[in-house]
């Protein structure tokens, strides 16, 4: 080869890549042999020391990325608390149903309040169970209304 | 040591399988911390941007593509977030000079005793190609900027370097 390797190619021969020619060069010529060994002094002068990355930083990483043991032990709880939950909610209804014909706020008694309170679930659209028929025509309605506000001022 | 390259390695984190991500992680944390420190100066900095790294690369993880060397894609997010940190700590005490953005990392002394008199976008690319091990191109795509730019700032930052009597190791 004509001359001397560049500087390039012979921070290539200190990295480990270059030619086989530039590395007989390199070797035999005492200038390039000496650049090329102040490149590997530098190299080394540059290297850092390991940051010692604790083991818990590791963790910490993972912990954010995966889905925890924990999160998906929650799954199948939570569909049985959906469940319970469903099975809970029957049993209030069956047991809101009140034991008095009439007795639409379940106080235990019949009076007018139960008339109005019929009167405003009707209207919002509701729709009623017929333990509210207390008329028996196998409908709710305003005649039912009627009937308790009746019942409710009659006298005993 | 988990046997795949980084590109099989990136194929199974596309297709979700977490342990290609715990490989990824074992593979080039103590690089991504150095190189973090390399920025921010600071050790608890530098573990931090080491978390936020690997949380953004397992964000990109259904979407990740190798399309160079894996280092060439984690230098310019750890630059960026180590960047950001010490922008960050610079407006909670911008009277403290050692947080200045500008001002050089007080950890690695010794390297900008090596450095000194190299521009900024020399040192950087010194450094990568001597501390980092990258080649040429993967600096260049590591930097985003022409491999010929690239020759040229080593270039002229060896020619500095040369005349220097670097101490014996």
């Amino acid at each position: 080869m004509d001359g001397h390797p560049d500087l390039l190619a012979l921070d290539a021969l200190r990295a480990g890549e270059g030619s086989a020619e530039e590395r007989a060069h390199a070797s035999q010529c005492p200038e390039c042999r000496a650049t090329l060994e102040g490149f590997r002094r530098l190299a080394a002068g540059l290297a850092p020391a390991p940051l010692g990355v604790p083991e818990s930083v590791k963790q910490q990483i993972l912990a954010r990325t995966r889905p925890s043991p924990r999160r998906r032990s929650w799954r199948p709880l939570a569909a049985a608390a959906a469940v319970l939950i469903g099975l809970g909610a029957v049993w209030v209804a069956r047991s809101a149903r009140p034991s008095l014909p009439g007795d639409v706020d379940r106080n235990g008694r019949v009076d007018i309040v139960d008339a109005y309170a019929l009167a405003v679930r009707l209207r919002s659209g509701e729709k009623m169970d017929l333990i509210y028929d207390v008329n028996g025509d196998g409908r709710v309605d305003e005649r039912d209304v009627e009937e308790i506000a009746r019942r409710s001022v009659s006298l005993r | 040591m988990d046997p795949r390259t980084d590109a099989d390695l990136a194929r199974a984190l596309r297709a979700g399988d977490a342990s290609a991500f715990e490989a990824f992680y074992d593979r080039y944390h103590e690089w991504v911390a150095a190189l973090a420190f390399r920025f921010t100066g600071h050790r608890e900095d530098a573990l931090d941007v080491l978390q936020e790294t690997f949380a953004y690369l397992f964000r990109r993880g259904r979407d990740f593509e190798l399309r160079s060397q894996m280092k060439t894609f984690l230098y310019p997010v750890v630059k960026h977030l180590s960047m950001s940190r010490r922008r960050a700590a610079r407006r909670q005490a911008p009277l403290d000079p050692k947080l200045d953005p500008a001002a050089p990392p007080d950890g690695p002394g010794e390297v900008a005793s090596l450095l000194s008199g190299l521009s900024d976008v020399q040192q950087e690319v010194v450094l990568l190609r001597f501390v980092d091990g990258l080649d040429l191109q993967a600096i260049a795509d590591a930097l985003d900027v022409p491999l010929g730019t690239v020759k040229s700032r080593l270039h002229s930052a060896l020619e500095l370097l040369r005349g220097r009597n670097l101490p014996n190791r």
